[in-house]
């Protein structure tokens, strides 16, 4: 990477800050290492490299940044904990955002001391219309009774929030919608932390009673939220470049799960050479790559002339269906050997279950249903075992 | 194993062709006009492919300095993905593979004889199935005999979409158990061909027959550069299946959307249902897909021909 962005230009990062196998199996328990992760990778200046100098960025072509994300994913770096505030809410703020707002948030997202987190799923709550002068002068808005956001990533952690809510209840769906920056410190919001079916409290549930938030937290005008959504989401979707990086994470990958398939056994061979396991990793492998392809042609703006935000903006819908297939393939791959993977003691039934309610889940959003997680894993483990070889 | 290079490479050149391309299929060949061509002996439109040629696209893929007259743009275009949404009026993928035969790499005479003409848009075609419709390559039924000057030919060959009297068609045989091409001249072809029915309403399918067949010893190419042939053939084939197949899908996917926005059920559009909208995303996610494995594919059988 020093050789490609210039060894003037970026300081290595010291052998010792590299991660610890450790943390992939503990994400939560280690967040202390992940911010100071993120610290030091700032601090060697691979962090907003084309973000604006005098906003604590690295005032170089996004290409630098790209070079650096692109061999960061290579070595499995950890992800920075402030992904949001990076890749969401930064590009966001720089794009639209006043004078004021820049100086305010952007050298703490670098810094992860502006920790910012979304809430733009379940728009329940609203503000009342009309703002009320605090003791202190500054302008106050007062959130609706009742309102809760969920899935709220890593909330328990974020000093701000993304916050969509309905400014104007005389008006439906899109309409009456704003964008708002907002403490989570701030009075009257409180964060409940959700403990995932893997036993990790990474997603929080987010309550406003009676919350005042400053009038200044508001992006762009009243009225305009849905499309300033829109716009964070094209940043997030990586439809609109700007991103500061630091996206890079451990996963499972097409040739993990090769290799897992040479080493596990199926009757007494391995299961590489069951002819079933080599159309389904050759499926895996023509998606893979095909994804891959659609990065690369993305980059030719001649073959995506016919709809230009197609690739961008369904990346997240292909990496998240072909993943959850793939694990579900890995899973079977390894047969009563699945439950060491992470220490489960509840075993390979565990992770079916999971696995299962996980579909379930899936196609509740797909039918436009409001999912219900309990439900289907009581269900789940109700269903008969299925066999799988050990 | 470590994942392909993910290459894709489209020059101006290209561009500028594709957008061309694509206009011509729209304002020339739109699916009203495809239609109509179904119940045609033909299945397209001779003055069409004549406006085809001049543009100089029947060269398209032939380089420059054997057919320099003919091409204008010597790469091979990863376009027909695009062309196909609209029903690429041309005779038939089948035409550009029977180019491959005679490539640089083989004999001179052969291209000679062949290569100018093809640019030139006369219509020529492969014949690779086997009767029972075996598409292996290594797999060869047909035999060929030498008789001084000439050769004997045992074979029956399905060859798909090609027109009625196609200039010629390139055959490929066992001589003996080592793969052989050799061309059959119009002439031949026509006394021994018999249409066949395929599903695909838009390309013509024929059986054709070869018993006793004589042809001269310099139409038959063998050795390596039968092998090399073959491995041509083979390649522009399956790109050109595959980028007709991904602009097939695209083509489907206009028509579904169109209904969906059309048809109504229970007082709304059946496309404002979920579950009819998740399948059209799934098939665009796929489609598209697709077609970047077609534009990678292209991308390395350009880089391949220019080395």
């Amino acid at each position: 990477v020093q050789r490609l962005v210039g060894r003037q230009q970026a300081r290595p990062i010291p052998a010792s800050c590299c991660p610890n196998p450790s943390w992939r199996w503990a994400p939560i328990r280690s967040s202390q290492f992940l911010r100071a992760w993120q610290r030091k990778v700032y601090e060697a200046g691979y962090l907003g490299m084309a973000w604006p100098q005098a906003y604590g960025g690295g005032g170089r072509p996004q290409a630098y940044q790209d070079i650096v994300n692109a061999e960061m994913a290579r070595q499995k770096t950890p992800f920075v904990p402030n992904t949001i505030g990076l890749n969401w809410a930064g590009p966001l703020i720089l794009a639209i955002g006043t004078e004021a707002q820049k100086q305010r948030f952007i050298p703490g997202i670098l810094k992860r001391r502006r920790h910012l987190v979304p809430g733009l799923l379940r728009a329940r709550p609203g503000l009342r219309p009309g703002q009320q002068p605090d003791a202190r002068g500054a302008r106050w808005r007062r959130v609706r009774d009742h309102g809760s956001k969920i899935w709220t990533s890593l909330g328990s952690y974020a000093k701000y929030m993304i916050l969509l809510a309905r400014t104007n209840p005389q008006e439906k769906r899109y309409g009456g919608l704003s964008f708002f920056l907002i403490p989570m410190q701030a009075p009257g919001i409180e964060v409940r932390p959700i403990k995932k079916l893997t036993g990790e409290y990474g997603f929080t549930q987010t309550f406003f009673h009676e919350a005042r938030v400053p009038a200044d937290c508001l992006m762009g005008r009243e009225g305009e939220g849905w499309k300033i959504a829109m716009m964070t989401l094209t940043f997030e979707r990586g439809a609109t470049g700007g991103q500061a990086g630091g996206l890079s994470r451990v996963s499972l990958g097409i040739n993990d799960v090769i290799e897992l398939a040479r080493q596990s056994r199926r009757d007494g061979r391995p299961a590489l050479e069951d002819p079933f396991v080599r159309d389904q990793l050759a499926r895996f492998l023509i998606e893979d790559q095909g994804d891959r392809l659609c990065t690369a042609r993305a980059q030719v703006p001649a073959l995506c002339s016919e709809r230009p935000d197609a690739i961008p903006l369904s990346a997240k819908l292909r990496t998240s269906e072909y993943r959850r297939r793939l694990f579900q393939f890995a899973l079977s791959l390894q047969g009563a050997n699945a439950v060491r993977w992470v220490g489960d003691d509840r075993g390979r039934r565990g992770r079916q279950v999971a696995a299962h309610v996980l579909q379930l889940v899936l196609l509740d959003h797909r039918r436009g249903h409001e999912p219900d997680p309990g439900q289907h894993r009581r269900r789940a483990r109700a269903r008969p075992a299925q066999g799988l070889t050990a | 194993m470590s994942a392909p290079n993910p290459l894709i490479r489209f020059t101006d050149e290209q561009s500028m062709l594709l957008d061309t391309a694509v206009s011509f299929c729209r304002d020339k060949s739109p699916i009203r006009a495809v239609r109509d061509r179904l119940t045609t002996e033909l299945g397209f439109e001779r003055a069409l492919w004549d406006e085809m040629v001049a543009l100089g696209w029947s060269g398209i893929a032939v380089p420059e300095p054997t057919a320099a007259a003919a091409c204008r743009w010597p790469r091979w275009p990863p376009s027909p993905s695009r062309w196909a949404v609209t029903c690429w009026p041309r005779p038939s993928p089948a035409r550009s593979c029977a180019s491959r035969p005679c490539s640089p790499a083989l004999t001179r005479p052969c291209r000679r004889t062949w290569l100018p003409r093809l640019c030139q848009g006369a219509i020529g075609t492969v014949a690779l199935l086997e009767p029972e419709g075996d598409w292996d390559l290594s797999h060869v039924e047909a035999g060929v005999r030498r008789d001084g000057d000439s050769v004997h030919l045992t074979a029956s060959r399905r060859w798909s979409a090609t027109p009625r009297s196609p200039m010629c068609c390139w055959c490929r045989s066992t001589w003996p158990a080592r793969p052989r091409w050799w061309c059959c001249p119009r002439p031949t072809c026509r006394r021994r061909r018999c249409r066949e029915i395929v599903i695909d309403e838009t390309a013509r399918c024929a059986r054709l027959t070869l018993d006793g067949l004589r042809v001269p010893a310099s139409a038959v190419i063998t050795g390596a550069a039968a092998r090399a042939s073959l491995q041509a053939v083979r390649n522009a084939g399956l790109l050109l299946a595959s980028a007709q197949a991904a602009g097939g899908i695209a083509g489907v996917l206009d028509v579904v959307v169109e209904y969906l926005n059309t048809r109504t059920t229970f007082g709304r559009k059946i496309g404002s249902y979920q579950s009819l909208k998740h399948t059209c995303a799934d098939i665009l996610v796929g489609m598209e897909r697709a077609r970047s494995h077609v534009y990678h594919a292209a991308t390395l059988l350009a880089a391949a021909r220019t080395r």
